[in-house]
Formats: structure tokens, C-alpha cells, sequence
């Protein structure tokens, strides 16, 4: 079973193109890590999976789901989830109310004007639990804008994983992390259900190799090697991208 | 003359002062994105200016002239030391350039009073020209004249010389303009001031033939609005085609269907705002 | 979430304080104005769903405000019932919004701002210009004030209470649409748009939705006006009522219940102040926008707040205070 599939992908900005034809088949469970050098198209690609950008051409599948003309929100609807490597969260909410805000995006509650948000307690109970996975419970009453770079981060998963998705992106879950940070990220991201797909960018070809069944290179727009983490590194034309120039 | 062409000539006389007037709002609003609504009150400012100048005997162009450079050291003043510290910051730009909309009307009235102005038409530009057997108003044609020349000084200024090509790099990145050495803040003082300075020499152009009067400012506040809208935000070949497309439903509409000549000066540009957002001639995207 | 005590005995006290208002304020021209403060903040509760919680701005809510009054005073002409007149009046008013909503929600921040502007000013032009419909600058009488129930509303103390109850109405359903999850999904909006549709939220339509609400009490704040006055201009579709009406929410301070109820209140006692005096209204409106804009960008509730913490702080320190030497200028809140 293919969970996301990507096929003939192609995006050009100002008649540059930032993604040529790439095509990806990502196995439903399966971890998938996107590396490659800065510009690579990396986060672009994200941004044409999620419906951010509309592709010039190819198609995205979702489940054997077409979903190429599907706008974001119908995305998040139909199981998809993503953090993102620049943080946007509701720096003025606390975290139990962001993790909140991520609940009710997909319940049919969101649009009810008349009832109590504050007394959905099956809404809050759900959102500290999605914030003691990330072992961040005991500051769900904090106000966002007084934490810490690397508890932002833990918020960011906790939201996604909070939808309960089918397919996970990530975005450099690791950027701008120290080292006893990236080790609680990278426990949390081998926590993560084997039923959920989870495909993941990252610029540093170190970080997370071990995390990933199979790995993508990608670039220039590119996809340049795919393969086991084996294969990858041993490939030459892997270490042309990072070595040589 | 027939009615119709004189309708067209009036139109398109029309159609050059709302681009006079509107070319500085493209660039302010449309290039530096600044809701600006004291475009309209730099117009009648400036109107009043010239009407005054006017009236003590002073040359035509002069006083044009002269209410454009005062008016484009009001507004350079007010950019300088009250609007640059608000960069970006969209509603206390609104509640300032508000403000100051309403503190111009009211100072307005109160040394010009509430009584309409019209100076004559300056005499040198009285009559009418023959032109292929038909006679042209002859101010109108010199309205238009010089609005086709600001159009291209304007765009010789924005895509051929070093100031246009800084203006554009600092409204694309300014971090990045600073740093290869361009002086952002004083170039949008100088556009803002030019802006302000076109309107109100607009303003003195009019005068002759749409008189000044208390409320001009948000009447034509409007009409900036809708040939930006209609031509695409920073696009000065949209303005231009904007403002003719305005000039003449305008005095079309004005005969025809008197009632709604103001409404339907809205019409195409809720129009473009369903089928086409980024305007006429503005880019997708952008 | 509970509330305090202290939070209870205030609201019972100015619960207390306005139903008794007519008893001991007396002059019938100072009664006139407290309704006039209660119409005005419903105006501008209505306006702070979108500026406030949904993060715009709109400088074109004279439209909706007039749309409700010159649609029921032009009904009532024509020999029509108050009640046919008021719902029919409610009703265009709502879809008015729903244009201005279609077209103006193509853009957020600044084109948002000029387009709603741009259709204001078409409703002026409207009442202005299309005489025959609207009798131009001469403006709609109406006849007399409606008597539901048998209710006489035709002196002072009456219109206060119907003033006071739809206000009360109103502040009540605004405070619970804000605690709703509709009202945290408009915030998020507001402060994350591209986030909110990742994480399945229809940002359009919660913004269409909130347009509607917004007009809806526009609408009934319009109505509320028309009878008050017994008459209705194209001087009240003028962009000066949509500045005010934003003046009112921003002095007031936005995204809080209460701050557009102060600002409706000082807005509307300084403008009967001022008029009293002298007839500069407008000029002493634009220095109030520049003194804000420059002093206290975050509206007076919280802008008072930190200059009293601010020279509280000096005073406790003594001469000698070199950190606090100028007020903190507020944090970039600027809306998008």
C-alpha cells in the first residue's frame, strides 16, 4: 500500500525550477528521510504535498486518493500532517490551547459559536495528552511566548501527532536544536505509531539517518539517489553533492 | 461639436488628472504599501494652494508648480518623522494618514471657508484648437498633454534610471537594499514626497474645471483607489489605463444615467476584485 | 472557568449602575447621550469581530451601519410596519455584508482595508447621489419611535432601555462567540492564517461568517440610530463614521469585550463635549488618532495601564531613573 505518492511533480518560480519531475512512493508505515544541500527544493516539495503551492504539473496521491487540486485544509482533513522548519505557532495562547486549536481543526465542533471552548474537556484532555508524549504536560498552562526554542519544537509534533495523522511531514525537526534537544526529539520521533507514514526533511545528512527505512536525495529539484541508507551513502553520486563540487 | 465628443473629451481630460493623481497613490500604496488616505486630501490641498497663488496674479505653472512643492514638503515631513516609524505596521499607518486627512479637511475649511472655488481657466489656455475640422477645448488637451508626459518621465524614472532600480530593490528587500548601500528610508521620503507633490499639482490642474470644496479630499480619495485597484497595485501602465477607463464612465455615466454616475464608477472594479484580484495589469503572485 | 468575586460584585454594581441611570443622571439630554454611547458600542462591538478578532480592518462599516437605517426609514415611509421594517432592514443589512464579505476577503491587512473602504464609499455615493431613491441630502424622517408591547419608547428614559437591553444582548452573545470554539478559530486566523489551514480550518468562511455577524449588529446598532434620530442623511454613510466607529474599538483597546465599550463611550461623550464648544470635531479626531498612533498604539485600557505602571515605576525610583527614562513603546502590535 503506497501512502503518499508523487508523481511528475514540477514547479518553476520566475521560469526557475525548483522541482523537476520528481516522483516519490512512500509505503504506508514507512520513514522516509528527504536530505539534501540548501535549495535543494526540499521544503518546496513539502509545501506542493500539503497544497501550500499548486504544482505547474505531476499529480500527489494520497491513499490512491487524487488530491492534486485538493486545497490544505482538505488535506489536514484527509490525514495529513506537518510541522514546520520556521515556527508559526499562537505565540500569545498557551500550549494546551495551541495543542487544542490543532483538535478542533479537524472536529466539526470548530465552527459552533454557542458552547464554552474552555469546557470541551474532552478537547483538553486530548491536548495534554498529545503534550505529555512530548513531555511537555506540566507546561500546558504556559503562554507560548515564554518557552523555550526546543519546547516550540515539542509543540510542533505534539500538534501534528495530535490530528492523529496518516501521513506525517516533517520540516527539520531538528534545526537550531543542542544535543540533549535533538536526542528528546529523535526518542519522540522513534515513539511515533508504526502506522503512521512519516516522510522527513532534513538539511544534515548525519542527523536521523538511522531514523529513516529508505532515504531521498533531491537536488537541484532533483531527485538524484534513492534508496537504503546503505545504498545512499554509498553511492557516489551522494557524496558528489556533499563533498565534491 | 456633438455631444459625444465633447463626452469623450471630457473624459479623457478627466481620465489625465485621476492619472496625475493617481500614479503617486500606485507608487505609495501600491509599491511601498502604504495605505496612504491622505492622497486625496494632498489633491485638494494642493488645489487650494493653487487657487490662492492664482488669485494673487501668480503665473499658472507657477502655481501649480509651486502648490505641488509645498504640498511635497508636507507630505516628505510627514513621512519622515511620523510615518517611517510605523513601518509596517498597517493599522497605525491607517489611523495616522487618517488623522492627518482630517486635520487637512478641517484646516481647509478653515482658512478657505466652505464656499466652492473655481479659478478661471489661465488665459493662455482659453479657446479651442482645430483640429481635422473639429474644435478641441484647448485646456483639456493640455490637461491630457501633460499627463502623458508625467506618465513617461514616471516610467523612464521606475524601469530605465539607478533611482527606479533602488526604489524597486528597496521595496523587494529593503534588509538587503541597506546593505549594498542603498538609503531606503530617504528614498521612500522622496517617493512619498513626489507622490504628494503630483497629487497636488492634479489638484491645481482641476481646479479650473472641477472646483475645490470642502469633501473633494474623500471623493477623490476613492477614485485613487479604484484606478489602483482596476490597473493592479504598483503598475503605473495600469494606472494609466485605469484612470482613462474611470475618466470616461465617468462623464458617460454622468450624462446618461446622472443618479448613478458615481456608483457605476465602482462597477468595473468590482469586476476585476471577482475575476481577476491581482488587477488589470498586476502581476500574479505578487 | 470560574468567575471572581471581585469580577461579580463589579458587573452586578454596573448592572446596578446602568438600570438606574435614568433616575439619577435626570436631564433627559444627559439620558440622550448614554443611548447614544450604548447604540455606538454595539457599532463598535460589531466592528471589533473583525478588527479585534479577526485582524481587519475595515474603514467601510458606515455602509452596514447606514444600510440598516436607510432600508427601514425608507419602509416605514412607504407605509410599512416597524416590525416588517426592522427585519427586512436586518436582513439587507446582513447580505450587504455578505457582498462586502465576497469582495473584500480576496485580500487581508491592507487591500482589505482599501476595498471595504472603496465599498463605503459606494454606499455613500448611493445615499448621496441617487436622490431619487434617497432623497439625497435631505435626508429620511421617520415619523415616530416604535411601541413593542405597548412600550412607549418615544421619551428619553424609554429609548435608554431599549438602548440599554439590546445592548446588554448584544455584549452577551459577543461574549459567548468569543469564548466559543468559532471564536478561538477566528483568533487563530488572525494571528496564523497559513497554520490555521493546515490544520483543516476553512479560513474564508470563518472570516465570511464572522462578516456576517459583525454586520448583523452593525445593522441592529443602524436601526438603533435611525430612531433615535427619527431621521437618517448620507452625512452618517461618510468615512468620518467608519473612522469613528474604528476609533471607538482602538482607543478602546481591541480584542477585549470591554475596550470598545469605553471607547464608544468617550468618543461619543468628547464628540457632544467638543460640539458644544467649538465645531472642530473633525480636526480634534485626527489628533486623537496621531496622539494614539504615537502614545498609545496598544488602545487606552492597556495603553493607560502600562503608562500608570510606567510612572508608578519613576516615582518609586526616584529622580534618579535612568532605565525608565521613556515610556516603552508598545511591542509592535500592529496587525497584520
Amino acid at each position: 500500500m503506497i501512502a503518499l505518492r508523487v508523481e511528475g511533480l514540477e514547479k518553476a518560480f520566475d521560469g526557475l525550477r525548483v522541482t523537476r519531475r520528481v516522483d516519490l512512493a512512500v509505503a504506508a508505515g514507512e520513514r522516509r528521510l528527504i536530505i539534501g544541500p540548501n535549495g535543494a527544493g526540499k521544503t518546496t516539495l513539502f509545501n506542493l504535498i500539503t497544497g501550500e503551492i499548486a504544482p505547474d504539473a505531476g499529480t500527489i496521491a494520497l491513499f490512491d486518493t487524487d488530491i492534486t487540486r485538493k486545497p490544505v485544509r482538505a488535506r489536514a482533513h484527509l490525514g495529513m500532517a506537518r510541522t514546520y522548519q520556521i515556527i508559526t505557532l499562537f505565540g500569545r495562547d498557551t500550549l494546551r490551547h495551541n495543542v487544542v486549536l490543532a483538535l478542533l481543526g479537524l472536529s466539526r465542533r470548530r465552527w459552533n459559536p454557542l458552547i464554552d471552548l474552555a469546557r470541551q474537556h474532552d478537547l483538553t484532555e486530548q491536548a495534554d495528552a498529545a503534550l505529555a508524549r512530548v513531555g511537555l504536560r506540566h507546561l500546558a498552562h504556559r503562554p507560548l511566548a515564554e518557552t523555550s526554542y526546543g519546547e516550540r519544537r515539542r509543540v510542533e509534533i505534539a500538534m501534528a501527532l495530535a490530528q492523529n495523522p496518516r501521513v506525517l511531514l516533517l520540516d527539520e525537526p531538528f534545526a537550531g536544536l543542542s544535543i540533549d534537544e535533538r536526542q528528546d526529539v529523535n526518542r519522540l520521533l522513534l515513539s511515533i505509531p508504526r502506522d503512521v507514514t512519516v516522510v522527513m526533511i532534513e538539511h544534515n545528512m548525519d542527523v536521523a539517518l538511522a531514523f529513516a527505512d529508505k532515504i531521498t536525495l533531491l537536488h537541484f529539484g532533483q531527485v538524484i539517489v534513492e534508496g537504503t541508507r546503505a545504498e545512499v551513502v554509498a553511492d557516489p553520486r551522494t557524496r558528489e553533492v556533499y563533498l565534491g563540487h | 461639436m456633438s455631444l459625444w465628443l465633447t463626452l469623450a473629451v471630457n473624459s479623457v481630460a478627466l481620465g489625465g488628472l485621476l492619472f496625475l493623481l493617481s500614479a503617486g497613490f500606485s507608487l505609495i500604496f501600491g509599491l511601498m504599501r502604504i495605505p496612504n488616505l491622505m492622497h486625496g486630501s494632498f489633491f485638494m490641498l494642493g488645489a487650494y494652494l493653487g487657487v490662492t497663488f492664482l488669485d494673487r496674479g501668480v503665473n499658472f505653472w507657477l502655481a501649480a508648480l509651486g502648490a505641488g512643492l509645498l504640498t511635497g514638503l508636507v507630505g516628505g515631513l510627514i513621512e519622515r518623522f511620523l510615518l517611517r516609524r510605523l513601518e509596517g505596521q498597517v493599522l497605525p499607518q491607517v489611523l495616522l494618514t487618517l488623522g492627518f486627512a482630517f486635520i487637512i479637511g478641517d484646516v481647509c475649511l478653515m482658512v478657505w471657508t466652505g464656499d466652492p472655488w473655481q479659478p478661471a481657466t489661465p488665459a493662455q489656455l482659453q479657446g479651442a484648437v482645430q483640429v481635422a475640422g473639429l474644435f478641441f477645448p484647448l485646456y483639456r488637451l493640455v490637461i491630457l498633454a501633460v499627463a502623458v508626459v508625467v506618465a513617461i518621465a514616471l516610467w523612464v524614472m521606475v524601469d530605465w534610471t539607478r533611482l527606479g532600480a533602488m526604489i524597486r530593490a528597496g521595496v523587494d528587500d529593503p534588509p538587503i537594499a541597506r546593505v549594498v548601500g542603498i538609503k531606503v528610508s530617504q528614498l521612500f521620503t522622496l517617493v512619498f514626497a513626489l507622490g504628494a507633490a503630483l497629487a497636488a499639482f492634479a489638484g491645481v490642474m482641476g481646479a479650473p474645471y472641477l472646483s475645490v470644496y470642502p469633501g473633494l479630499d474623500f471623493e477623490m480619495l476613492p477614485l485613487a483607489l479604484i484606478v489602483v485597484i482596476l490597473g493592479g497595485t504598483g503598475s503605473l501602465l495600469g494606472a494609466l489605463v485605469g484612470s482613462f477607463l474611470i475618466g470616461f464612465l465617468y462623464n458617460f455615466g454622468q450624462a446618461m444615467v446622472p443618479d448613478l454616475a458615481y456608483v457605476i464608477l465602482f462597477l468595473p472594479m468590482l469586476l476585476v476584485l471577482v475575476l481577476r484580484p491581482q488587477g488589470l495589469f498586476g502581476k500574479v503572485g505578487a | 472557568m470560574e468567575v471572581s468575586t471581585p469580577r461579580v460584585i463589579a458587573i452586578v454594581v454596573a448592572l446596578l449602575l446602568l438600570v438606574t441611570l435614568p433616575a439619577w443622571v435626570g436631564n433627559p439630554y444627559y439620558i440622550n447621550v448614554a443611548s447614544q454611547i450604548l447604540f455606538f458600542a454595539v457599532f463598535a462591538l460589531a466592528l471589533n469581530v473583525l478588527v479585534g478578532y479577526g485582524g481587519l480592518v475595515s474603514l467601510g462599516h458606515a455602509g452596514l451601519f447606514a444600510v440598516a437605517g436607510y432600508t427601514a426609514a425608507l419602509l416605514l415611509a412607504r407605509g410599512h410596519g416597524h416590525l416588517v421594517a426592522d427585519t427586512v432592514a436586518l436582513a439587507v443589512t446582513v447580505l450587504t455584508a455578505a457582498i462586502y464579505a465576497v469582495l473584500s476577503l480576496r485580500a487581508t491587512g491592507i487591500g482589505f482595508l482599501m476595498i471595504t473602504l472603496a465599498i463605503g464609499q459606494i454606499l455613500w455615493g448611493v445615499a448621496y447621489r441617487w436622490a431619487s431613491l434617497t432623497n439625497g441630502d435631505n435626508g429620511i424622517n421617520v415619523a415616530a419611535r416604535p411601541a413593542p408591547f405597548g412600550l412607549s419608547l418615544a421619551g428619553a428614559d424609554g429609548f435608554y432601555y431599549l438602548c440599554l437591553v439590546v445592548f446588554l444582548a448584544c455584549l452577551a452573545s459577543m461574549r459567548m462567540v468569543v469564548r466559543s470554539p468559532f471564536g478561538a478559530s477566528l483568533r487563530g486566523t488572525r494571528d496564523q492564517e497559513r497554520r490555521m489551514a493546515a490544520l483543516g480550518y476553512d479560513v474564508w468562511t470563518i472570516r465570511f461568517w464572522a462578516f456576517l455577524l459583525s454586520g448583523f449588529w452593525s445593522g441592529v446598532a443602524g436601526l438603533l440610530f435611525l430612531y433615535y434620530n427619527q431621521f437618517i442623511s448620507p452625512q452618517i454613510v461618510a468615512l468620518t463614521t467608519s473612522a469613528e466607529a474604528l476609533l471607538m474599538v482602538i482607543s478602546g483597546g481591541t480584542a477585549t469585550l470591554l475596550g470598545p465599550v469605553v471607547g464608544a463611550a468617550l468618543v461619543v461623550i468628547m464628540k457632544n463635549v467638543v460640539s458644544a464648544y467649538i465645531v472642530r470635531w473633525n480636526m480634534v479626531l485626527g489628533i486623537i488618532f496621531i496622539l494614539i498612533v504615537s502614545f498609545m498604539p496598544e488602545g487606552l485600557v492597556p495603553g493607560s495601564a502600562r503608562l500608570w505602571a510606567w510612572a508608578r515605576h519613576r516615582l518609586r525610583r526616584g529622580k534618579s531613573g535612568v532605565a525608565a527614562a521613556t515610556p516603552p513603546a508598545a511591542a509592535g502590535e500592529g496587525g497584520p
